[in-house]
């Protein structure tokens, strides 16, 4: 398995009573597989990209990245978050070129790669444009991007398109899914939008409520390349999310009843 | 719906006679400002003339604005004036580059060290907490009635300023650029240079308007209490005098110095703090 994640448990303190987040996780990710995790919120979804990035300690459980066991924040990993982290005292052209400014890469092959990559997102034209000069669309995007350009081999996404109009939303998904199928990162996306995570992977992970165990591992069979409006008209479509849905939904009433 | 047409590109030669337009009208909107500003202040002093010409109030308390504005020219005219306005400014300009200097330091090492937070912060909260005013009077016994008891009087208002903006600026430092940068593989000393300095200038900058503003207070009062010149000394001079044109001839001078301060402290954070939205 190129991400194992062994017996993996969090739990945070706080003076108010711990709380556990994750408990007993088991999962193996193979290298560039794309797989979603979707359960109701707060059952550690976002807790548990953290842990693959090093962000957050597991409380118990180990973590193997190709072999290794985690320790620290991981090389080649990269994070897209579901707050804007772009910083906004960069323009576009800077945030992108970050990554490769922190790895030391010279300015003339950094400030290329960058202006392949936003040439390439479509963003041409506003590479000097400043993070609150965007729309939010193009702030997701020049995220993504940031993450692309130092090539890191797993790609962590942790509800990225929330924030979105379904429209722009809609945009973006196929366009991750035109660089997955291009580049073959190992992506592990989180999401609480069902039809997203089935549009999106090939593996669909439901969590429980919290503490956030793991309720069910799903293959889609839905074939690649994918368009993410083909596939919400296609029959297997509905009948993979009706199936998963009833499981969800389990969960998530979970979370209103208390 | 005006902001939307502007948004939207229709080509070239539309798109430079927009921005052509643009300038003209910001040209023309400050011109409209200005004379708007003029206009007020003629309304004001010009009645201010009249009822002091009438006899409405008293003239020997109001004086009036054809004397205090031609006591003001002959003031520059004669180079009377230039010494103190030398001295205010000096002491305005020494004291607030001790004051952002140090409480820069000391909002940086209170911020990362605990250890000196609990022992510092509450001797600045409780100094923070009095009026500084009160003690001027200690200053002018230590330090003299020369230029120095004013400097250190700007500093104690212009120090806790910045100290507090520097302070809270490194705590709240958005938590999730870190986060960002980390996974990218940044060090600590990238952490500083990407993140964290860039957030401290721009709270430093913040805290540039205030600082200038209780700076020219600061001047004033000490030169008010004890001194041989500056606007302070002169305005109490003045009062004794009971030469009160005098007094508002500085009156108008210090409202137009600080203006002009004022201006330029925004100046400066407009073209530092670009990336900000308006």
């Amino acid at each position: 398995m190129y991400i194992d994640i062994r017996n993996l448990s969090v739990t945070y303190k706080s003076p108010r009573g711990d709380v556990e987040a994750l408990k007993d996780i088991n999962i193996g990710i193979e290298k560039g597989s794309f797989i979603s995790v979707i359960g109701p919120s707060g059952c550690g979804k976002s807790t548990l990209l953290k842990v693959i990035a090093g962000l957050v300690k597991p409380t118990s459980g180990e973590v193997w990245i190709d072999g290794r066991k985690l320790e620290g924040i991981p090389q080649n990993i990269g994070f897209v978050f579901q707050e804007d982290t772009l910083l906004p005292w960069r323009n576009v052209l800077g945030n992108v070129e970050i990554g490769l400014e922190i790895r030391g890469v010279k300015k003339e092959k950094r400030r290329k790669r960058a202006l392949e990559l936003i040439k390439m997102a479509g963003l041409n034209g506003f590479e000097h444009k400043m993070p609150y000069e965007l729309s939010g669309g193009m702030r997701q995007r020049v995220a993504l991007i940031r993450t692309l350009a130092y090539d890191p081999e797993i790609i962590l996404m942790d509800e990225p398109f929330g924030a979105l109009d379904a429209q722009t939303r809609i945009i973006l998904q196929d366009e991750l899914l035109k660089i997955w199928q291009e580049t073959k990162k190992t992506i592990i996306f989180v999401t609480h939008d069902l039809a997203e995570a089935i549009t999106l992977s090939e593996i669909v992970i439901i969590l429980t409520a919290r503490p956030g165990t793991i309720k069910r591992i799903y293959e889609v069979p839905i074939p690649y390349p994918r368009f993410a409006l083909d596939v919400r008209s296609s029959s297997e479509f509905t009948e993979v999310f009706n199936v998963l849905w009833k499981d969800l939904r389990e969960e998530v009433m979970k979370v209103k009843a208390h | 719906m005006e902001r939307f047409k502007r948004r939207s590109y229709e080509g070239e030669g539309s798109l430079r006679r927009k921005v052509k337009l643009d300038v003209l009208r910001g040209v023309f909107r400050t011109v409209m400002r200005l004379a708007r500003v003029i206009l007020v202040f003629a309304v004001i002093f010009v009645a201010w003339e009249i009822i002091s010409h009438c006899k409405i109030i008293d003239p020997f308390y109001i004086s009036k604005p054809s004397a205090f504005l031609i006591d003001l020219w002959s003031m520059f005219q004669t180079g009377y004036i230039y010494k103190h306005i030398y001295a205010t400014v000096y002491e305005m300009l020494l004291g607030l580059l001790t004051g952002v200097a140090t409480g820069l330091i000391a909002g940086i090492i209170l911020a990362y060290s605990k250890t000196a937070y609990d022992l510092i912060a509450p001797i600045f909260a409780s100094i923070n907490a009095m009026p500084r005013i009160a003690i001027a009077p200690l200053f002018i016994l230590w330090f003299g009635i020369g230029v120095l008891s004013k400097i250190a009087l700007i500093w104690t208002t212009v120090f806790f300023i910045v100290f507090y903006n520097v302070f809270f600026g490194i705590k709240n430092v958005n938590e999730n650029f870190i986060n960002a940068i980390l996974v990218m593989g940044a060090n600590k000393r990238q952490i500083i240079r990407f993140v964290i300095l860039p957030s401290i200038i721009s709270w430093l900058l913040a805290s540039l308007r205030p600082s200038v503003a209780m700076a020219l207070v600061g001047a004033i009062v000490g030169e008010m209490l004890a001194s041989s010149e500056g606007l302070g000394w002169i305005l109490i001079y003045a009062t004794g005098l009971f030469y009160v044109t005098r007094v508002f001839s500085i009156l108008m001078l210090l409202a137009l110095i600080g203006v002009a301060l004022d201006y330029s402290v925004r100046a400066m954070e407009k073209a530092f703090l670009k990336w900000r939205p308006a």
